[in-house]
């Protein structure tokens, strides 16, 4: 899946974050974006996963405008910087819980759901914990944890 | 006051689960470690003040209440009058209690969670029955709803009673047990953030699934607090419902102002049985409220010790 973003703005306050970025993400892509704290990474990257919007400018997801799209269908993974697990559920709750979340009639039935958390976590090798909860693991752990989360349904990431 | 209280005790419960900065890993160093004098006489002028002011007092109203015997007990509380101010004070408690909670998580959601105008406003609002004396909170009530008050006329032309009456009552309750809830919450919620809710909103959650799922999980615990705490307030509450009550025997008296009469009354040995059985709420209240502590910090303990 394919990004690209076209002519961001955004402002907070007074304070430019974003100015007239425009970058093109190619399907099956690594790309890391690079710059000195404050400069709008994080900015960028909450503006393509919709959870901020930009004051002017468009975000294309896999060709199609998304900009208008609620962050609920856009379908994007995203790894939070302190990962956000949630504390009181299991890992394989936490991985579940996108799967979990669809609409009734979307929702894959429950030995489903437990398949595609089981090929997740051993993707990140982690199929061993499921059971335990993200403080009892390490740091390293928890960040796996965070990328299978957001990779269950994920079209394209956005890791920071 | 209280949220200073909780605070404490959730960190408490945290850094305890961690074995750090608990008084045992203070006192195993060297460097923090005091003398033994100056522990022992902290601790001996906390308790013996404790027992002074506290624990004597209460003993006292069981001693009292049962210095007659059983029978004058039961016949106390049993007495029409007595029992209907116990009932009076358990419907103010549910209906003050269930109220404060959907009002102190929608404040301390719209607190946490927004930016807008008037937001420290109103945060000093939320205070406001901490800081105002009941009796003015119950003499507030007294000048809107009163018969000479500004909806005093038309309330009387609907045939409705606020004042010395049970609406009144509630009313009271209600304004004196605002904050408790609120002021659990919303240092917590600061303290959480939004990151695990946007974390379920970008995995496709709707609204209610956050509320459900991340956010009430996570305050959980604030929240039970604040909910025992606003009850004990609610049962015992005796300044603003003494003024908006009437002090109507079987009708709006409420178990505080029930003692009251029987004390001025000199019917000692019933105005003690009452009140022994309200220092009862109050302790169960407190068990209540210790258990759900420990709660807290095993299953806190719990999560950090199957880690390693």
């Amino acid at each position: 899946m394919s990004i690209r973003v076209e002519n961001i703005e955004k402002k907070f306050g007074q304070f430019q974050a974003l100015k007239n970025v425009s970058l093109d993400f190619p399907t099956g892509e690594l790309v890391a974006l690079l710059g000195p704290s404050g400069c709008g990474k994080t900015t960028l990257l909450r503006i393509i996963a919709g959870l901020e919007n930009a004051d002017s400018g468009r975000v294309f997801l896999d060709g199609e405008d998304a900009s208008d799209t609620h962050v609920r269908e856009r379908q994007v993974g995203f790894v939070f910087q302190h990962y956000a697990l949630f504390k009181h559920m299991t890992v394989f709750d936490n991985v579940a819980f996108g799967l979990r979340a669809r609409p009734r009639k979307e929702r894959p039935v429950e030995s489903e759901i437990r398949r595609k958390v089981h090929q997740l976590l051993e993707l990140v090798q982690l199929d061993w914990a499921g059971d335990r909860f993200p403080s009892q693991l390490s740091g390293g752990q928890r960040q796996r944890i965070a990328l299978a989360r957001a990779s269950r349904r994920a079209t394209c990431f956005a890791a920071r | 006051m209280s949220s200073l209280a909780v605070g404490a005790a959730s960190r408490s419960a945290d850094a305890a689960a961690l074995g750090l900065r608990s008084p045992k890993y203070f006192e195993a160093r060297t460097a923090t470690r005091d003398p033994k004098w100056v522990k022992w006489t902290l601790v001996t002028l906390g308790v013996s003040y404790f027992v002074l002011f506290l624990l004597l007092p209460l003993i006292t109203v069981f001693y009292e209440a049962l210095r007659k015997g059983w029978e004058v007990y039961a016949n106390a509380i049993i007495e029409p009058d007595a029992w209907s101010a116990i009932k009076l004070t358990l419907i103010a408690a549910a209906i003050a209690v269930p109220l404060n909670v959907v009002f102190g998580l929608a404040a301390a959601w719209a607190i946490a969670k927004f930016e807008f105008r008037g937001k420290q406003f109103l945060i000093t609002l939320i205070d406001l029955p901490f800081s105002v004396s009941p009796v003015v909170a119950g003499l507030i009530y007294v000048l809107v709803f009163g018969a000479n008050g500004w909806f005093g006329s038309w309330l009387r032309d609907n045939d409705i009673k606020v004042i010395f009456a049970i609406p009144g009552i509630i009313l009271a309750t209600i304004f004196v047990t605002v904050p408790f809830v609120a002021r659990e919450l919303i240092p917590l919620m600061q303290a959480q953030g939004k990151e695990e809710e946007e974390a379920a909103i970008v995995l496709g959650a709707s609204g209610w699934r956050v509320f459900t799922q991340v956010t009430l999980p996570n305050i959980k615990w604030g929240l039970i607090y604040g909910v025992i705490l606003c009850n004990a307030r609610a049962m015992g509450e005796f300044g603003a419902v003494s003024v908006v009550s009437g002090h109507i025997r079987g009708l709006t008296n409420t178990m505080p102002l029930h003692i009251e009469i029987l004390y001025n009354e000199y019917q000692f040995a019933a105005a003690f049985a009452v009140a022994s059985l309200l220092a009862l709420l109050a302790l169960v209240t407190l068990v209540i409220k210790k258990i759900v502590e420990w709660q807290q910090t095993k299953s806190i303990a719990a999560s950090q010790k199957s880690a390693l």
